[in-house]
């Protein structure tokens, strides 16, 4: 089993565990654009005259407001939308039956009081409150603050390169060379590794997209010093990449990729390589006086720029006198002194020359396939000298086109042979060296071989004559009865990973061998062999321009089979050959990238996970003010005509502030009956004087997340709840709301286990509180069939799970409340009204007799009896003012009346029910409610939305708001889906900068927010009686029928 | 923070459409330096109130030039106003 032990929980590994195995998919049906378009051309808007009909959503990518189809099909409700991203397709309710059961039960209702002068025709976009809304707030969030118990981040040493797109420039670079553009403004403490980091403006990397390659932007480049450990992971194919033992990698298992620490990698485990990809082809010029700022000095000093006539030369006689005329005179002025004149210069006449020679080159220049070959020549086998430039020629061939370049570039040559050694020809240009070496930058030395830095920008012709030269110089060609391949050899790792970027812009699949110096006697370096074969020579075969003997040597290349690696699209699979140590000292780095995907490609093209999961640590804090939270809390309480009476105070980790205590009481000062904490549970656990003061001040409810039944499924609190438990049974309270956020595929096969685990702690476990996943951000199809649940679903798995003890026709949608409640506001003229769209929840309630388990459904007519209020409730309105007396009288009369719904054969013997709902009726007030919810164990359901079921009927009818300290309230799915509108925004517009947190609270620690999980806990709590209670002594109530 | 001066305008936009203006509400609303914005595709219209310091009106116009805008009303607004003016016992 997976699970995080010894490190801050995050629960990716659990997660990855559980859904190794998928159990089921969801089936989507086909539609095409057309069809979409008929239909809606011919349903009505909303659903008062049933199904089909029409409404509007959300598009995940485009943010687009677009008209969308719910019907029928296959006894499912979807919903379907066309965006400028494609159509979508989504189950909405994976039950038709149940959703026109609940359609039934719909109960609008409308506000009078807004906070926003729009009139919602932009509906989601201009929320808050406004006259399109059709609920109140039922229960009122407040985000105290975006602190939270998670993180962890990655890195890569400074060394290690991937490819990175400058504006229109693609370059694979160093990420500390990258880093030296960057000023590290931003402070992060993560984990308790302090970093820094920046945003970059126009950077861009590779990044997977459902299997093609395409560019995404770097939001933040991070780094932070690390000494230890580094891993050096090796595939099959010969790729490798260094990294921090924590980076995570895609591995595919199954079909799917998986995240996984690199310290977990194993030989055998599949990565995710490049192969293909689109790239730039827009160098066709390189502008020397532009690079050439970057020569040494005296380089500039002995570099002249002729053709100068039209210069005004003055602004330059104050420093250099006379010299200046005499410039004039030869039109010919030192590089140096050039640069001093600044401005725009027109560069159209100018040239470069050098002392004492005539040969010059232009200002700009040409990037054209003849040059490329000779620069391909020269890194295959060429050196510098301070003076010029050689390469040493290996055939006759090679020699007569290397000529012929030189001849066509006009460059002056000579030739040089010592006794015993090659021909070298000596390109005699100082100009052509530093071309090469600075404007080029083709690096000295054979082991640091590399090609020109902006390769990748070349022109088409010109990167295939630069492969041309290299292959002619120093390829080779493998032939025998089995095998033909063309191969290219270097010291260089560096030139092997330039050419295989390059390769694979070209669409040509390569291997890459490595040999040991140990295994070549006199060898300082490793050798690197690259080579190609199959399909993908015979494509290299056909677009480079190779020397006449080694198109003999490969002769007849016929047909050849395609190499034999699993392609995904723009990628491959490719396995793990071996991981090896090594150590370093100094700066490591990450990215996060914008894509959803949260990946992108590094060093020899392998794909790698991003920080996105904790890279929002160390951004502005948000926390509100206590005077904020007042004022949130009166806006909402201050609703016209019903004002909010709920209040669920949220995060982040809500318990991390340390005013907690103080702004639970402001709750109460401003009047809230029901007052609930959304927490994870950890610091409960551990500070019981915390669940102690929460208590004393009145909090009713701990919402506490609570996934399943195992370490794998609840990575959160499952070894902590135990002491939660223990905690709050000391002080007797708050009660607890176990609340499940379920995925198929994940922990669904638990809900079951999760309510017989409620049931076996009915005396502190009030509720369990089901919320099928909202799948937040761009979600692939694939992964929607997988993980997608809706409130049917939840509902059909509990009925398998409890063996039909809770079956489908036990539940009932939110809105049945609003009949209710309007009953009682007629009963008692207090407003109660409690409603939201159908679709939205579901709930039952049930009760515990013994051993068994009994719903309401099961002894309660609830149809009957809520249509029989709903008339009490109309008679009542009609009757204006009652008495007391009246009342009173109308209150027996619905008691008596109530028995006749009520079959006492099928109710719990141990309870009296009539007793609590006579004293419900009687005092209709929300403590005789809470006494009732005592005795009972109340399943409740919310399935919120996220991009792909958005449904604005929905929204409009939402009575779950939260409160923003602009004074707005926005419903739960508009401030949660449309983060960039409410949620992040406006947490960004009112939060502190780190170093104004930081100003504000300097005894402030960062890795005090952070919950470290040790093993010893782990070990402690498994052997403890508690662990053994809480878990292990558990008392099935669904035995097997 | 509260004191804050913001700048509420109030614009005509003749060349808007209702699916324009809620595209456009969408992209107005998604800028840090706006603090309210109805866009109203129906009656041309956009109210909007933002922080002129992240925002200069030019760049505003100019965002909106296709909708060819004319300011017909704006004045100088605090923070604590705005929020002022959207509690539930202000608006009705």
């Amino acid at each position: 089993m997976k699970e995080a032990v010894g490190e801050i929980p995050n629960g990716e590994k659990e997660f990855a565990q559980s859904a190794k195995h998928a159990r089921e998919l969801i089936k989507y049906p086909e539609l095409t654009e057309e069809e979409l378009g008929e239909r809606l051309r011919n349903v009505h808007y909303g659903y008062s005259s049933g199904l089909p009909y029409k409404t509007f959503s959300l598009c995940p990518e485009s943010r687009r407001l677009v008209q969308a189809l719910v019907w029928e099909e296959d006894n499912k409700i979807w919903i379907a939308k066309k965006c400028p991203e494609g159509l979508i397709t989504e189950v909405y309710y994976e039950d038709s039956y149940l959703f026109k059961k609940f359609m039934k039960w719909a109960y609008d209702w409308k506000l009078s009081s807004y906070n926003v002068e729009n009139t919602g025709i932009n509906c989601p976009f201009d929320c808050g409150l406004c006259h399109r809304h059709r609920s109140h707030t039922s229960l009122l969030n407040i985000v105290l603050t975006n602190r939270c118990n998670l993180s962890c981040w990655y890195c890569f040493p400074g060394n290690e390169e991937a490819l990175f797109r400058f504006g229109s420039e693609v370059r694979l670079a160093k990420f500390e060379d990258v880093a030296k553009t960057f000023s590290f403004e931003h402070k992060v403490e993560i984990d308790g590794f302090k970093g820094e980091y920046s945003i970059p403006n126009d950077l861009y990397v590779l990044t997977f997209k459902e299997g093609k390659a395409e560019w995404t932007r770097v939001s933040k480049f991070l780094r932070r010093k690390h000494k230890g450990k580094i891993l050096r992971i090796i595939t099959h194919t010969g790729r490798f990449i260094r990294t921090t033992p924590e980076h995570k990698f895609f591995v595919y298992i199954d079909g799917e990729l998986r995240k996984r620490r690199a310290d977990e990698l194993r030989p055998g485990d599949e990565l995710i390589i490049l192969w293909n990809f689109d790239h730039g082809e827009t160098l066709t010029h390189i502008d020397l006086i532009e690079v050439f700022k970057k020569l040494p000095y005296k380089e500039k000093e002995k570099t002249y720029v002729r053709g100068i006539s039209k210069l005004n030369l003055l602004k330059l006689k104050e420093k250099y006198g006379e010299k200046v005329y005499s410039w004039r005179n030869k039109d010919s002025i030192p590089l140096s002194a050039f640069y001093e004149l600044g401005g725009n210069v027109d560069a159209d006449n100018l040239r470069f020359g050098r002392d004492g020679t005539a040969y010059e080159i232009p200002t700009r220049l040409e990037i054209t396939p003849t040059l490329a070959k000779l620069i391909g020549y020269f890194i295959a086998d060429g050196s510098y000298t301070d003076k010029d430039l050689r390469i040493t020629v290996s055939h006759k061939d090679v020699e007569e086109e290397i000529v012929k370049i030189l001849e066509e570039l006009k460059l002056p040559y000579s030739f040089l042979q010592w006794n015993g050694k090659a021909k070298q020809i000596v390109i005699g240009s100082r100009l052509m060296r530093l071309v090469f070496k600075y404007a080029l930058g083709v690096p000295e030395k054979a082991e640091n071989e590399r090609l020109p830095k902006d390769f990748f920008n070349f022109p088409h012709e010109a990167k295939l004559s630069l492969l041309s030269g290299l292959f002619n110089e120093d390829g080779h060609v493998v032939r025998d009865r089995r095998y033909l391949n063309m191969g290219y050899t270097s010291v260089s790792r560096g030139l092997i990973r330039d050419m295989l970027y390059l390769l694979a812009s070209l669409g040509i699949f390569t291997r890459v061998y490595a040999v040991p110096k140990e295994k070549m006697k006199g060898s300082n370096y490793d050798l690197y062999k690259l080579y190609i074969a199959g399909t993908d020579l015979v494509r290299l075969a056909d677009l480079l321009d190779l020397r006449r003997d080694r198109k003999e040597r490969l002769g007849e290349i016929g047909d050849r089979k395609p190499a034999k690696i699993t392609r995904v699209a723009d990628f491959y699979i490719d396995t793990i050959e071996g991981v090896t140590e090594e150590n370093y000292d100094g700066y490591v780095y990450d990215l996060e990238v914008e894509s959803n995907g949260h990946s992108f490609v590094a060093a020899d093209g392998i794909l790698v996970s991003n920080c996105f999961f904790y890279a929002k640590e160390g951004q502005p804090i948000y926390e509100p003010t206590l005077d904020q939270v007042r004022m949130m809390l009166r806006n909402a309480k201050e609703e016209q005509t019903i004002g909010a009476n709920a209040i669920q105070f949220t995060g982040g980790e809500p318990t991390l502030r340390d005013d907690l205590i103080e702004i639970l009481k402001i709750a109460k000062e401003e009047g809230y009956s029901h007052v609930q904490l959304n927490t994870d549970g950890i610091k409960l656990a551990f500070d019981p004087e915390l669940v102690r003061k929460i208590k004393e001040v009145g909090v009713n409810t701990f919402y506490l997340s609570y996934d399943g039944m195992t370490p794998q499924t609840n990575w959160k609190n499952h070894w902590e709840i135990p002491l939660i438990f223990d905690n709050v049974r000391k002080v007797g309270g708050p009660g607890i709301v176990l609340v499940p956020t379920t995925i198929r595929n994940v922990n669904d096969h638990e809900l079951g286990a999760v309510i017989n685990f409620g049931l076996n702690h009915l005396d502190i476990v009030r509720s369990i509180n089901i919320q099928p996943i909202s799948m937040i951000g761009r979600v692939p199809k694939k992964n929607r069939q997988m993980f997608r649940i809706t409130i049917p679903g939840a509902i059909k798995k509990i009925e398998e799970q409890t063996n039909g003890a809770v079956t489908k026709d036990d539940w009932y949608p939110v809105p049945i409340a609003g009949h209710i409640a309007r009953f009682f506001e007629a009963f008692t003229g207090k407003k109660y009204y409690m409603t939201s769209h159908f679709a939205c929840g579901a709930a039952t309630y049930i009760f515990l007799d013994g051993g068994k388990v009994i719903p309401i459904t099961r002894f309660i007519d609830v149809d009957g009896f809520v249509e029989f209020l709903a008339k009490k409730a109309e008679e009542l309105e009609n009757w204006k003012r009652l008495g007391k007396l009246s009342k009173l009288k109308v209150g027996g009369e619905i008691f008596l009346k109530f028995r006749s719904f009520y079959d006492s054969k099928y109710a719990p013997k141990s309870i009296s029910v009539l007793k609590l709902v006579e004293n419900a009726f009687a005092k209709g007030t929300y403590e005789a409610l809470g006494q009732f919810h005592k005795k009972t164990l109340f399943i409740g359901m919310m399935h919120f939305q996220d991009e792909y079921n958005y449904d604005v009927q929905r929204v409009e009818r939402c009575v779950i708001h939260y409160a923003m300290p602009d004074g707005r309230i926005v419903p739960f799915c508009a401030f949660n889906v449309i983060p960039e509108l409410y949620r992040d925004k406006v947490q960004a517009q009112f939060s502190y900068s780190w170093d104004e947190w930081k100003e504000l609270h300097p005894d402030w620690d960062y890795k005090k927010d952070k919950y470290f999980r040790t093993k010893e806990f782990v070990e402690k709590m498994r052997k403890s009686e508690l662990y053994r209670k809480t878990y292990l002594e558990l008392k099935n109530y669904f035995g097997s029928s | 923070m509260k004191n804050k001066e913001l700048v509420r305008l109030e614009l005509k936009v003749p060349d808007i459409t209702p699916e324009k203006g809620t595209e456009l509400q969408h992209d107005l609303a998604e800028n840090l330096a706006v603090y309210r914005v109805f866009v109203n595709g129906f009656t041309k219209r956009i109210k909007i109130i933002f922080d002129e310091k992240k925002m200069s009106k030019e760049e505003l116009l100019g965002a909106l030039e296709e909708y060819m805008p004319e300011v017909i009303k704006e004045e100088r607004v605090t923070l604590s106003e705005v929020i002022e003016s959207s509690m539930s016992w202000k608006a009705s």
